[in-house]
Parts: C-alpha cells; sequence; structure tokens
C-alpha cells in the first residue's frame, strides 16, 4: 500500500454507550516521523490508536492512509503493527518464533524470516535472547522482542500504546532512546501514545494533545508546550491559568494592588511553570506554601492572595528558600499566552 | 447479525431447540388435533399431581442438606489451614462426576437390604431404599458441587477487607463472619442451591431405582408414559410444565451467579484465625462429610467381591461382567456394552470438544445464554425430542452419542470459555495486526494457549458419557447398550455382585479420569 502524505483522520467518533471515548476527531498525521498523542487517562488515546489499527470500528467519520481509505478494512489489510503497553508474547513459543510470528502468517520462506528476525534482533540488541522463553526474560527484554515483533514485518506504520509504561525510569529513558534510533534508522512511520509529558516531549517530531476524547492542541513539540493553543492542552502539561486584566501596556494578576482599579480586558492566562521567576521580598504579595523536590529541577507553589502559582526552581536555588516565604513572582509578559 | 453467529444458533437450533420443540409439540397434539387436552389430563391426574409435589419437596430437601453440609465444609476447608486442602478439593470431583448408576450401587451396597451399614446399624436401610435414600443420594452428589462454590467464593474475599477491619478493631470472628464472609459467599450459597435444586429436579436413575411407590419425579414419568404406556402426548405434557419451572429456576441460577465473586489468579485471600476447640469441630465435620462421600464408593468395590445370598466372597460378579460373550441377563454380549461404552465416549469427547469449540469462539456474548438454555433441558426432555425428529433419520447409536454430546456441553463449555478468557483478547489482537487470522490464528495462537482447558474438557466429555445414564436408558435399544444401562439389568435380576463389579469398573475408569486431571481441573470449577 503506498503511503504518501498522511494519515488523514476525518470527523472520527467512538462511542462506548453514553461515554463519548473519541469525539469528532479529524487530524493529519505526518508519515515517516515519530508523531506522539499525549493525554491524561481517560482522554480516548487508546482508542485512537486502536481505531488507526483497525482493532475498533469508528461509529463516524473516515481514515486515509494517504489517498487510501481504510476505515472498513481489518488490522492484517492495513499494512501496521503494533506493540501493546504489555509485551504480550506468546508463552508457548521462544522470542526466534515470536518475532518470526508475524512473518509465518504472512506465508515467507522460511531463510527469509530468519534473515529478518536476525536483523530485527541485531536492531533490537537482542540476538542472545532468541532461544529464551517469554517467561525466562525480564520486562524491558519482552519489551524488546514485541518491539522487534512488531517491526520485522516491515509495517508502513508502527503503534506503540504506552509501551514504556510498565517499566522502570532508567529502562524507559533507555528505550526511548532506542525508539527514536529505530525510527530514525528505518523511516517506519511512529504513532506513539503516552500520559507521560517528559516521554512525549522527548520522542515526537509531532505532538497531538487530546483531552477527553478531543484534540486540544497539535503541532511542533516545543510551540504546543511552550505556547499551547488551548485551556485544556495547557492543563494537560500542568501549566498556571490564571485569571488576569490586560491593561494598557501590562498584564495585570489578582495579587498586585493596580488589580481592583485596573479598567481593560479579561483574560485567562497561561504561564508556564519555567516562566515564573520569584524574588524574595519583605513586602511581597506571595508566600511559598511548598517546596518539591523534582529530578531535575524543584517545584515552588507559592500562595499570591489565594491564587496558587507553580513555579519551577533550579536545584542549587532550592536552598535560597523555606516555606513561610514572602516572595514576589516576576512573569515576562511576552511570554504569557492568552 | 454477524455469519459466525448464525452458524453457532443453526447448530445449537438443530441439536437442542429443534427436537426439544418438536418432542414438546406432542403436548398439544391428541389424534392429530391441536388441543391443551394432554396438558389438561396430565395435570388433573392425581398421580402427577403426587409427583409433582414429591419432586419438589425432595429437591427442596435435598438442595438445603447439600448447600449446609458443602458450604461448613467449604469453610472448614479453608480454615482449618490444611496445606493439601488442593486434594481433598479435588477429591470432592469424583463424587460429584461419579455415574449415577455408581452411587444408587454404592447406597444399596451400604444401606440396601444387605448392606454393609445397613446390617449393623438396622434403621439405616431408610438411605437404601425410599424417600431418604433418595434425598441422601442426592446430597451426596451435591454436595460436591457447593464445596467448590463456596470456596472459590470464599477465596475471593481479599484479604485486605478482613486486615482492615482487624486494624480497627472490628476482628472478633462472628462480626466478620456477618459483615464480610457472608455478605460475600451468599451469591455462591444461593447459585448452588439453585443449581443443586435443578440437577435434583430433573434427576432421573436415583428415583427410578432407589425411590418406592409414591417417590417417582416427574422424569420417571416422562419415562413411564413414553416408554412403557406409549403415550407421546402425555410424556410431552410433563416434559413441557417440567422445562417451564426449570426455565424459571435457571432464571435465579443465572441471577444468582453473576452477582457470584471470583478472584483472579494469584489473588491473595483472606486467612482466619480461629480458636482451637472450633478448627477441631471444623475438622469433625471435614472428616464425617468425606466419610460420607467415599464410603458408598468403597462398599461398591467390597460389594462386587462379596455374595450376599451365600454369603461367601469371590471373584462370581467380576467373572459374569468380565466374560465378553452373550449375557441372557442383558440380551447382549458384555464385549458389545464395552465396546459401546469406550465408543460412546470418545465421540461425545470429539464431538462436545467440536460445538464447544465453534460456540465459544463464535458465539461472543451469546454462550451465556446457550448455556442458560441448555440447563433447562432436562436429559429426558431432550431425549424424547431427540427421538421424535430424528428417530427416522439417524440410527439410535448416534441419537446416544447426540444425548450424550449435549449433556457435556454445559460443563465443556464453561471450561473452554474460561480458558478462552484467560488467554485474554490481547494475544489475539496482537495477532491480527501481525496478520494472521481465522482457522491460522486459532491453530497458532488460541489453541496452544488453551490446551489444558481443552484436555480438562475432554475428560469431562468423557466422564459424563461414561455415566449417563437416563438419556441412553430412554433411547437405547439391548445393541446399543452401555455399562451404565448395565448394571440396571444386572440390579433387576438381583445379580448384586455383578451390578457392583460393573460399578468398580465404571468408577474406575472415571475417576482414573478424574484423578489424572485433578490439579488442573481445580481451577475450573
Amino acid at each position: 500500500m503506498a503511503v504518501d502524505g498522511f494519515i488523514r483522520l476525518d470527523g472520527v467518533s467512538k462511542h462506548y454507550g453514553l461515554v463519548k471515548a473519541v469525539d469528532n476527531v479529524s487530524l493529519n498525521i505526518p508519515f515517516r516521523e515519530i508523531t506522539v498523542i499525549l493525554g491524561p487517562s481517560g482522554s480516548g488515546k487508546t482508542t485512537l490508536l486502536r481505531i488507526i489499527a483497525g482493532l475498533e470500528k469508528p461509529d463516524h467519520g473516515r481514515i486515509f492512509f494517504g489517498k487510501h481509505d481504510v476505515t472498513g478494512k481489518p488490522p492484517w489489510e492495513r499494512s501496521v503493527s503494533m506493540v501493546f503497553q504489555e509485551p504480550a508474547l506468546l508463552p508457548h513459543l521462544n522470542a526466534f518464533e515470536n518475532i518470526a510470528f508475524g512473518l509465518e502468517a504472512h506465508g515467507l520462506a522460511r531463510d527469509v524470516v530468519r534473515e529478518r528476525v536476525l536483523w530485527a534482533s541485531k536492531l533490537l540488541h537482542i540476538e542472545s535472547l532468541l532461544d529464551k522463553y517469554p517467561d525466562q526474560l525480564s520486562g524491558g527484554e519482552q519489551q524488546r522482542v514485541a518491539l522487534a515483533r512488531a517491526l520485522v514485518v516491515k509495517p508502513k506504520i508502527l503503534l506503540l500504546d504506552e509501551p514504556l509504561s510498565n517499566l522502570d525510569l532508567s529502562l524507559r529513558e533507555e528505550l526511548r532512546i532506542e525508539l527514536k534510533r529505530i525510527q530514525r534508522e528505518t523511516g517506519i512511520t511512529f504513532i506513539h501514545v503516552t500520559h507521560d509529558q517528559d516521554e512525549a516531549l522527548e520522542l515526537a517530531d509531532y505532538l497531538v494533545v487530546l483531552y477527553n476524547g478531543r484534540v486540544v492542541d497539535y503541532g511542533e513539540p516545543l510551540r504546543v508546550y511552550e505556547k499551547p493553543r488551548s485551556i485544556l492542552a495547557a492543563r494537560v502539561f500542568g501549566h498556571n491559568i490564571v485569571d488576569a486584566i490586560e491593561c494598557k501596556e501590562e498584564t495585570v494578576y489578582p495579587w498586585m494592588s493596580s488589580w481592583r482599579s485596573c479598567k481593560g480586558r479579561f483574560i485567562k492566562a497561561i504561564i508556564p511553570q519555567h516562566r515564573i521567576v520569584i524574588e524574595k521580598t519583605s513586602n511581597a504579595p506571595c508566600t511559598i506554601r511548598d517546596l518539591v523536590y523534582r529530578r531535575n529541577y524543584g517545584l515552588a507553589i507559592i500562595d499570591c492572595n489565594g491564587v496558587l502559582l507553580k513555579v519551577s526552581i533550579n536545584l542549587r536555588e532550592m536552598t535560597m528558600y523555606s516555606v513561610g516565604d514572602k516572595v514576589k513572582p516576576i512573569i515576562d509578559s511576552k511570554t504569557i499566552i492568552r | 447479525m454477524n455469519t459466525r453467529l448464525l452458524i453457532v444458533l443453526a447448530i445449537v437450533t438443530l441439536i437442542v431447540y429443534l427436537p426439544v420443540v418438536y418432542g414438546l409439540k406432542d403436548a398439544f397434539l391428541y389424534k392429530n388435533v391441536f388441543t391443551l387436552r394432554n396438558i389438561v389430563e396430565v395435570l388433573s391426574r392425581k398421580s402427577i399431581q403426587n409427583s409433582l409435589r414429591f419432586t419438589f419437596t425432595q429437591a427442596l430437601i435435598s438442595s438445603i442438606i447439600a448447600t449446609v453440609a458443602g458450604s461448613i465444609t467449604a469453610f472448614s476447608l479453608l480454615t482449618i489451614g490444611f496445606r493439601k486442602a488442593w486434594i481433598l478439593r479435588a477429591l470432592s470431583i469424583i463424587p460429584f462426576m461419579a455415574p449415577p448408576m455408581v452411587v444408587v450401587t454404592g447406597f444399596t451396597s451400604l444401606y440396601g437390604l444387605h448392606g454393609v451399614v445397613s446390617n449393623i446399624i438396622p434403621w439405616t436401610k431408610v438411605l437404601g431404599y425410599g424417600f431418604w435414600a433418595i434425598i441422601a443420594a442426592h446430597a451426596f452428589y451435591n454436595i460436591p458441587l457447593s464445596i467448590n462454590f463456596v470456596y472459590s467464593s470464599l477465596v475471593s474475599i481479599p484479604r485486605e477487607v478482613v486486615d482492615t477491619l482487624h486494624v480497627f478493631g472490628f476482628g472478633r470472628f462472628m462480626y466478620v463472619l456477618r459483615r464480610v464472609i457472608v455478605p460475600y459467599i451468599l451469591p455462591a450459597v444461593f447459585s448452588s442451591f439453585t443449581l443443586t435444586f435443578i440437577y435434583c429436579f430433573t434427576s432421573f436413575a436415583i428415583p427410578l431405582t432407589l425411590g418406592g411407590v409414591g417417590c417417582s419425579t416427574l422424569e420417571v414419568y416422562i419415562y413411564y408414559y413414553y416408554k412403557i404406556m406409549y403415550k407421546p402426548g402425555l410424556a410431552a405434557s410433563i416434559a413441557l410444565i417440567q422445562y417451564i419451572i426449570l426455565l424459571s429456576i435457571v432464571a435465579l441460577f443465572i441471577y444468582f451467579h453473576g452477582r457470584t465473586f471470583t478472584a483472579p489468579i494469584g489473588y491473595r485471600h483472606y486467612r482466619l484465625s480461629l480458636r482451637k476447640s472450633l478448627k477441631t469441630i471444623l475438622s469433625i465435620i471435614l472428616v464425617i462429610v468425606y466419610i460420607y462421600l467415599y464410603a458408598p464408593l468403597v462398599a461398591i468395590v467390597y460389594q462386587a467381591f462379596y455374595n450376599p445370598y451365600t454369603k461367601t466372597y469371590g471373584l462370581e460378579g467380576f467373572y459374569r461382567v468380565l466374560q465378553l460373550g452373550y449375557d441372557s441377563g442383558l440380551g447382549v454380549s458384555t464385549g458389545v456394552v464395552y465396546v459401546n461404552t469406550v465408543y460412546y465416549a470418545l465421540m461425545t469427547g470429539l464431538l462436545a470438544i467440536i460445538l464447544s469449540t465453534i460456540i465459544v469462539y463464535y458465539g461472543g456474548r451469546i454462550v451465556d445464554t446457550l448455556y442458560a438454555s441448555l440447563l433447562a433441558v432436562s436429559p429426558l426432555t431432550l431425549s424424547l425430542g431427540l427421538l421424535r425428529t430424528y428417530s427416522w433419520y439417524i440410527p439410535s447409536y448416534f441419537l446416544i452419542i447426540l444425548a450424550h454430546t449435549i449433556a457435556a456441553l454445559p460443563l465443556t463449555t464453561r471450561v473452554l470459555r474460561i480458558g478462552f478468557e484467560r488467554v485474554g483478547k490481547k494475544y489475539i489482537e496482537v495477532a491480527h495486526v501481525l496478520g494472521e487470522k481465522g482457522l491460522p490464528l486459532f491453530l497458532r495462537v488460541v489453541y496452544p494457549l488453551m490446551k489444558p482447558s481443552y484436555l480438562v474438557a475432554l475428560s469431562l466429555a468423557l466422564v459424563v458419557s461414561l455415566g449417563e445414564f437416563g438419556a441412553t436408558l430412554f433411547i437405547s435399544t439391548p445393541d446399543t447398550m452401555t455399562l451404565g444401562v448395565a448394571i440396571y439389568s444386572y440390579r433387576g435380576v438381583r445379580d448384586w455382585a455383578a451390578a457392583a463389579s460393573a460399578a468398580s469398573i465404571l468408577l474406575l475408569l472415571t475417576a482414573s479420569i478424574l484423578l489424572l486431571l485433578s490439579r488442573r481441573m481445580e481451577r475450573w470449577l
């Protein structure tokens, strides 16, 4: 199947009883790149992936791979492959046989099967595991075998349904790098589903944010993260969303003295955590309520007249602050998304 | 509706619904005229009214006794902390699956006229013949059913629930029993009660052989009116009345069964620490129940070597049963009886596996409905239907195989369905996206993962066929006789040693199959 252009979803919806899992999604997913669909639990991202795979039929809408309408086609006629959250390796087959499964289903000759399995196992660095059975493999090894099994059939599109979510952090990070490398080497279109922002930003060439079954933003990952086009997308990233008034040249917030006197346009401002800087002063309007250590940065929760703001702090600066300190938030008005 | 579902419905219609409807249509026909005359006549007959009352009463009492005894035994098995409890649980499968004629022979050997126990304690003769014999035999059969239902429910109680009560200081046994254990197991208790009621209500072999005057169930009357009086209209009317009653009880069973808690594999269930005195009492109950369950089976072997008329021990019974030539008492050679028994069992196994596979694999959500509708069809209603519908086109030996297959279907379908659910959708979806579908998908993915379920389903089908009595007696002619019917014939001519010898052989066959698979089977019961 020729797959030039985009994977096009055109008004796709899927309901389960009264629940709208996917709600009128229209989207162009570029080929030969990694597209990540990011969304919280229950946002419909797995359902959307299963619809693309052909494992679920949409109630409405159409799906095109390039010019081809694949809406009514079963999975095995779509030239897709899929890796699930659980590796789902067949327990009665060893790693070699598991990887060869799809090739045998397509009726390829034995030597071709062997050659392709060796290619995939080399790609995933699992040559030494080929004669082992799933119960003899670790979680990470199992997921590598599952990846090899999906890649060996040389699909046009590889669908990844949170394949790293059951792995520990270091393994997850290692496999993220591997996934990116494999995509670059093979040129296969990857559609990866995750609820993990870090994973999404690290992997994505193209990012789609899903919320309550609807696409709330999409595009180049850095733009989507730094300047989300909707409040809902900002909420997915955990950005600060605060009331503000645009007063002449200045943006005024509820904790400022000019809040009551200012006459202007009322807006909802989206302020990413790392776009706020705090300054310790005795008569500042905000108080530090909590200080949280994250892996690569610190997080200060500050209370500004009842408005809670999350502010990223450099880990080295964490010791400069303590809970109860009076601080003044400084927000670069150019970074505010209205 | 998709084609696959239509295939399933067509198969079930052909082998179950069509014969049942065709057989029951006679209830509305009198001299080829549509009328309710047969039904009115049946309902106005004193004997049928008494039978209906008796059928209901014995089923109710048997179910209460079996459920209470089974529930207490299940609780004892779990709480006394016996490490090898699974062995006792597995052993309970043998009485449950024992062929009815084996059980009947066991009860006669223990409590009958020349019984081992009744010779020492004369009042126990009430358990050898008549009303209480039927109750005792039904309880024997269904205590294991109750043990397995309630035990499965007990091990579904999460450990954390009981631990939480302990942490809050509400860990007293009676409190835990009242607030946690009873609410958890109640649906299982009721579903085992209703299922036992269904089995006892449709009981045939036990009331036919152990029941005296006034102790005939509706099934016995169906047999009597069709096989002895040849009045298909009246037989069909009784079958129709029975079917309507059964449908409502099956609905109750489905209701309770749907509410039963079942734990996933590897679930950590609670452990209660009981006082030593209570543990001792429960242990004693456990021992008594297992003696009750196994004494009739042991007595059969004893009776096989004992001639009550000459009061001597010998092998006459086995000589008669194992000589493969013509047996005038049976009207056929014993060799034919063995060949029939084994052949029917193998064919039943094969057919039941194929049909259950199709039902489970293609049936989807209607599997439960099919399971329920199979439960509501009593063996004699089905046999009546099969005979009336297909006897012109299908030889009687194959009708017997068909009846055995349908009797085995609820069990095999249940086992394969659980196995299929455990395989899970994920492997099938993986195979789909990798390009596998249809039969190759079944052979490469589903079957290898379900092999243990197939082994259990096959063995259960074999055991059902080996022991089936009602439908076989209803359909069989001398040349299609099985070992179960042969035991009935030996009993008819009062050759207790031969009956016990044949029962021993049948017991050996079924017990070997069940014991070989006991560890695997535990998961499905």
